[in-house]
């Protein structure tokens, strides 16, 4: 070790990071670079000049101290210019030695990295260059600084003299200096500077007050400690702030009072001032999950790791990034201290909060938080709030939920509290129920989910009239109809609405107004975008629901069963029943790998080819997918494809000549042996992947009483809430236990079976099912 | 000349055959280099050997001595070396005084000297003492967080003989961070230099060239820098094949060029290629060789018919140990620094399977060990020792570290969607048309293209391997920490999220 220690007059600082000390000591030792962060304030600077002032007068190393605030140059030449001037200049002042500087003018990182080789060359001897606040240039420039030193330090590993780079800066750098794809990963050694334990905080509190002569009550060294743990310069601060306070008296006396009179002043004038807290915010603005944390931390105090919703790495902690958080026992976070908290508190209003969650278009967050911020009296925030519920609408899945945040909308930002959103179906005679909003919802009148347009009631009229009618007055409400327009078009959709009629002045009642046709002219438009975008995805399912069979055929001493149970309005797996030449029967099931619109044409075109050259090839399955899959190639560009199973029955013998193009195994009971089970495995891929693909064929036989289960990865693959997987294993059990009942008794169990296992989840993927059994 | 010289140092040189040279006298010590490099540990070789003399006892307290050799180490930069001082006198007073490890000084008295002259195996005896000082975590070969070579590279014998016997070919070396690509070069680098015929070598870090003219600035310094100054007068397209072959004829050899951490000059190239298709011409012309290092951008430009790397190099794939490999660098270290291995093959086993044969990951997970050995003691390892990974934070760390490291977010995408999937399809092995899937199940539509580059580099930083169509995951430990140690959700929401 080189016996870097702190002197008995260091800085407190010093004394309070001696593990810092020690490895910034162990990385010049090593020839290893060193990282050194802390938070604003924390010290770093005093804590760097004090190590390159033992390194350099008292150890004897050639060490320069660079701050990089001294350097003005915006341009990435002009910065790496000045770098070498400044570090020119430096080390020509220590070692007297006129340094091999390039010519005036623009460098490059390049240019910077050799000017130090040459240095070191120049010196013959190592060189300790200590490169302060990079947190005062732009981040791209900080990146080309990281690289050229990484570069500097691979280059000079075969030499005899090296620079050893020891550079630092705020904590929420981490990600550039010492994160996964920081330059400097794998060859720096990162150290933290700058959390003071709470018995080390204590100490200070105590060295502070007895430094400025002040005889504190322990009420008042405790309210100290509440107020600024962990922050050595906080702490520092505000015993500054004490000693002015109580200068008149002699000997100064503290009382917890004067501190709880500080804290409150200091939040009240300083705070925003206050560098490492703007820097928090910043950091915890700009992720929302870090923001979602902070708020638990807020709400709950201390937390434990595992109930925080962020990744915490063993690696670069992004709370602890954050320089307001503690940890507490290895296991659990809170948030640092009094002021810390309360400025964060007040800091995250739920107004501020929505807005920032709206940015990222998190938005049944962001109306959360913003409805709770009007609901405390923030009236701006609905300026935030209207804009968050009209893009929910357009990001809704259906008109059900794009009413729900038309009603938010309304409820939070105009007081509504009773409401119903009506739509009109196109072409449909119609008004159809698709939100409300108030407690009387469900009560009658206004139970019916339905009205005809003809109907005499106020939606109705105003519907047809395409105009906002009033109810009858005479009390303190009065009901509103108003129609959901568009500019040239028939109303989308009725809103009627319950009105306050007492407590607000005309002028104020009427700009109100203006501002709810506004605000509805815009639901309006998101209204008909979700409903036609829902109409072309049912049209697209009837349409594709239609290509599917409309009953399996029926055949003597044969039992056959399927069905399709599709995720969403489309879907990308089918099956179908091809008659074939000699009374046999062609079997697919298919999936298209993926859902939606695209996969729902996909299928529609592979089923078609395959029908088309079933019949070309009525003996061969496998050259019938071979001529399909050489067209789909050739006429679609899309990077979609299908597990296909096929396979060509012959009533008559049993024979089952199959093909499999990468689909899942389907199973074949046999009659023997109790059930004994065969999978029929896949050859090669799926259709639509690689031209000119061979699959082969194979037949086997089913003799009676043989089941033949063919099915789709939705049956396995489906999720219970806990997210587990159905299985194979289980599918196969259910099958099992009804071998010897018939093949739609065994279908129903199976998809009840399916129900009841994924229970209230969303069906993720669509299923398909078929069965097929010879009669006993 | 060997009349001035210790006893010990002539025996070295003399009967058993050590490469030992005098150096500058420093301070008024006598300084040696003796070549300690094959016991295959941190002894380089130009291990640094003081000689104090009799006289320069005389009077001395042993503290004053020690911070004479302090200023000689500084003096002559040798703070980062193990430094054996051959002492004419008694080891024990200044051993009391580097009890705390100050410098790692390895004191050789007259007792101990006449010891391992009369011994045996003198070379035995000498080792034990240096190990008996030095703590054998500081003395061992492993490094993770610098480049090695000599004595401290283990392995890679297929690439580096296919490297250097095949010297009228250019090479591309493509591998992700930390799986040795810079050592590698150094150490072909070591090996061409040593050879008989030497070449001209010349290694050149690429990641902050990023222009033409940072290249070739760099070159000409390296091979003659006295041109530097009028650089800025030529055009490069014209000076530059000029000046490499002049050079070539200056050396009188052809000029063999380490390209390391191409991929940056790789990216800024893109478009007008300028500078690769000098480096072409020049290689074509046979003037020079070109051994390049690189990892995504050089393996993706590799196979563009339409760009200069294309055919350029001969590509080496640079992936995890086999575990003869892995059995080397365990093993061999280890016996060196005296430690017992029990259940050998047990110990390689996990040791391979837990890494993954990660060499980088190997080094580390030795260096735990060896630290553990240095608190307690102890000089035996067995499976019993053997470092729950799942517990160490450090390790667990450095393995996450590296999979983010390596890879970007479609890569990621990919692993915590087959790792959010069935257990059992992890196990068993996967398909193409099954990642698709699970990918498209979680929203993510990627091209085929795409699919197969990710698990290209997937399979390269060993996190996948295959077999056949099916692909694997190469460490059941890798899988279990990530999933214990992330919300593998949020990890791929968030990847989702940040676009891959």
């Amino acid at each position: 070790m080189i016996g870097l220690q702190a002197a008995p007059g260091a800085p407190a600082i010093v004394r309070y990071n001696l593990d810092a000390l020690e490895q910034i000591a162990e990385c010049v030792q090593d020839g290893t670079y060193c990282v050194v962060l802390g938070p604003r304030l924390s010290g770093k600077t005093v804590l760097l000049q004090y190590v390159e002032e033992t390194l350099a007068r008292s150890l004897g190393w050639t060490c320069v101290y660079i701050d990089l605030y001294t350097i003005q140059a915006s341009t990435l030449q002009g910065f790496f210019a000045d770098l070498i001037r400044l570090t020119a200049g430096r080390i020509g002042e220590l070692a007297n030695l006129e340094l091999p500087v390039p010519e005036a003018g623009p460098a490059s990182s390049a240019v910077f990295r050799a000017f130090l080789s040459e240095t070191v060359t120049a010196l013959g001897r190592d060189l300790v260059l200590i490169i302060e606040h990079l947190e005062a240039v732009p981040a791209d420039l900080i990146q080309a600084l990281l690289t050229s030193l990484r570069a500097a330090f691979m280059d000079q590993q075969t030499h005899e003299q090296r620079v050893i780079v020891v550079v630092s800066g705020a904590l929420s750098l981490a990600t550039l200096t010492v994160g996964e794809s920081s330059p400097f990963r794998g060859i720096a050694r990162r150290v933290f500077v700058g959390d003071l334990t709470r018995s080390q905080s204590e100490t200070l509190i105590a060295e502070q007050l007895a430094r400025k002569g002040i005889e504190a009550s322990k009420r008042a060294r405790w309210r100290l400690l509440q107020a600024a743990q962990g922050d050595p310069y906080l702490i520092r601060r505000l015993c500054q702030r004490c000693a002015e306070m109580t200068g008149g008296d002699t000997p100064q006396r503290l009382r917890g009072r004067n501190v709880k009179g500080l804290t409150r002043s200091f939040l009240q004038n300083d705070v925003y001032q206050y560098a490492p807290l703007q820097e928090a915010v910043r950091l915890i603005e700009e992720d929302p999950d870090l923001l979602h944390c902070i708020l638990l931390l807020l709400a709950h105090g201390t937390v434990l790791k595992t109930e925080l919703p962020l990744p915490l790495s063993p690696d670069v902690d992004p709370l602890y990034l954050t320089g307001v958080v503690e940890q507490v026992n290895g296991e659990s976070y809170r948030i640092q201290n009094l002021i810390y908290h309360r400025f964060l508190m007040r800091h995250f209003h739920p107004g501020r909060v929505g807005y920032l969650l709206a940015i990222v278009g998190r938005w049944d967050a962001a109306i959360d938080y913003l409805e709770a911020a009007i609901r405390g009296g923030n009236q701006e925030a609905s300026s935030d709030l209207l804009p968050a519920t009209i893009h929910s609408m357009y990001a809704a899945e259906d008109l059900f939920q794009a009413a729900r945040f038309l009603t938010r909308g309304l409820s939070a930002a105009f007081a509504v509290v009773e409401a119903r959103v009506w739509h009109a179906p196109p072409l449909e005679e119609r008004l159809q129920l698709v939100g409300h909003l108030g407690l009387r919802a469900n009560n009658a009148p206004w139970a019916s989910r339905e009205i005809p347009i003809t109907a005499d009631r106020l939606e109705a009229r105003a519907y047809r009239q395409a105009r906002a009618l009033r109810g009858p007055e005479g009390g303190r409400h009065v009901w509103r109809a108003i129609p959901l327009m568009t500019p040239g078009q028939r109303p989308v959709g009725v809103v009627m609405l319950c009105d306050d009629l007492q407590g607000e002045q005309f002028v104020a009642q009427r700009e109100r107004d203006l501002r709810l046709l506004g605000y509805l002219s815009q639901a309006a438009r998101a209204v008909q975008a979700v409903s036609t975008r829902r109409r072309e995805l049912t049209l697209a399912g009837r349409m594709q629901a239609s290509l599917l069979p409309a009953a399996p055929p029926e055949m003597d001493g044969w039992q056959i069963a399927a069905t399709l149970r599709p995720a969403r309005e489309t879907s990308g797996d089918f099956y179908d029943f091809i008659p074939l030449p000699g009374g046999r029967l062609g079997l697919v099931v298919a999936d298209v790998t993926d859902k939606g619109m695209g996969a729902a044409l996909y299928m529609a075109l592979s089923r078609t080819l395959i029908r088309t050259y079933a019949s070309d090839y009525p003996d061969r399955p496998d050259l019938a997918l071979q001529a399909a899959n050489d067209r789909i190639l050739a006429d679609t560009g899309a990077d979609l494809f299908v597990t296909v199973f096929y396979g060509i029955l012959d009533p008559a013998t049993g024979t089952l000549t199959y093909c499999n193009a990468g689909h899942h195994p389907p199973y074949l009971f046999h009659a023997q042996g109790g059930g004994a089970l065969q999978a029929l495995p896949g050859r090669g891929m799926a259709i639509g992947m690689i031209e000119d693909t061979h699959w082969g064929y194979t037949t086997i036989q089913l003799d009676p009483g043989a089941l033949l289960l063919l099915y789709t990865d939705g049956v396995p693959d489906a999720q219970s809430p806990e997210k587990e997987r159905f299985g194979t294993e289980q599918m196969l059990d259910v099958a099992q236990a009804n071998l010897g009942r018939s093949v739609w008794e065994l279908q129903d169990d199976l998809l009840a079976r399916l129900q009841q296992f994924i229970g209230d989840e969303p069906q993720f993927d669509d299923i398909t099912l078929m069965a097929v059994m010879r009669n006993s | 000349m060997y009349k001035e010289w210790p006893p010990l140092l002539r025996r070295l040189s003399e009967d058993l055959g050590y490469v030992v040279r005098a150096g500058k006298p420093a301070l008024g010590y006598e300084l040696f280099f003796v070549d300690l490099s094959f016991w295959k540990l941190r002894l380089s070789n130009r291990t640094p050997v003081i000689w104090v003399k009799r006289r320069d006892l005389e009077s001395t307290f042993p503290q004053h001595l020690l911070q004479s050799l302090g200023d000689v180490m500084r003096e002559r930069n040798l703070s980062r070396q193990i430094v054996l001082v051959l002492l004419d006198g008694e080891s024990e007073p200044l051993l009391r005084h580097t009890a705390s490890p100050l410098y790692n000084l390895v004191v050789i008295g007259c007792e101990e000297q006449e010891r391992i002259l009369h011994s045996r195996r003198p070379s035995g005896e000498l080792l034990d003492l240096i190990s008996a000082q030095v703590p054998i975590s500081t003395l061992a070969p492993y490094e993770t967080r610098a480049p090695v070579t000599g004595s401290r590279f283990f392995g890679r014998e297929y690439e580096i003989s296919r490297i250097v016997g095949n010297p009228d070919t250019n090479h591309a070396i493509l591998g992700i961070r930390r799986i040795g690509k810079t050592s590698l070069l150094r150490e072909i680098e070591r090996i061409l230099k040593e050879s008989e015929d030497p070449a001209h070598v010349v290694y050149l870090e690429c990641s902050d060239l990023l222009a033409t003219e940072d290249y070739i600035r760099e070159v000409v310094r390296k091979l003659n820098p006295r041109e530097l100054p009028r650089l800025h007068l030529q055009r490069y397209v014209f000076f530059f094949p000029d000046f490499l072959e002049r050079m070539g004829r200056v050396y009188k050899s052809k000029i063999i060029f380490l390209l390391d951490e191409v991929d940056n000059l790789v990216i800024m190239q893109r478009g007008d290629w300028e500078l690769f298709r000098m480096l072409r011409a020049s290689a074509n012309k046979g003037a020079c060789q070109y051994i390049l290092a690189g990892f995504r951008e050089a393996m993706r430009e590799q196979y563009l018919l339409d760009s200069p790397f294309y055919n350029f190099a001969q590509e080496i794939r640079l992936s995890e140990f086999t575990r003869r490999q892995a059995h080397d660098l365990i093993v061999t270290p280890m016996e060196n620094l005296r430690v017992r291995i029990k259940n050998k093959d047990e110990v390689v086993g996990r040791i391979y399977e837990e890494t993954a044969g990660h060499p980088n990951l190997i080094q580390y997970y030795c260096m735990i060990l060896l630290r553990q050995l240095d608190r307690t003691g102890q000089r035996e390892i067995g499976p019993e020792s053997l470092i729950d990974v799942y517990a160490d934070e450090g390790f667990k760390g450095h393995l996450l570290t590296s999979f983010m490291q390596n890879t970007e977010n479609r890569e990621k995408a990919l692993v915590y969607a087959i790792l959010l999937s069935a257990a059992e399809v992890q196990s068993r092995g996967f398909s193409h048309s099954f990642i698709d899937a699970v990918l498209r199940k979680r929203g993510i539509v990627l091209p085929q293209d795409d699919i197969d580059e990710a698990c290209n580099v997937l399979t390269l930083a060993g996190v996948l391997h295959h077999k056949g169509k099916e692909y694997f995951f190469t460490s059941p430990v890798f899988t279990k920490v990530l999933k214990q140690t992330y919300d593998l959700e949020y990890l791929f929401r968030k990847v989702k999220e940040e676009g891959v």
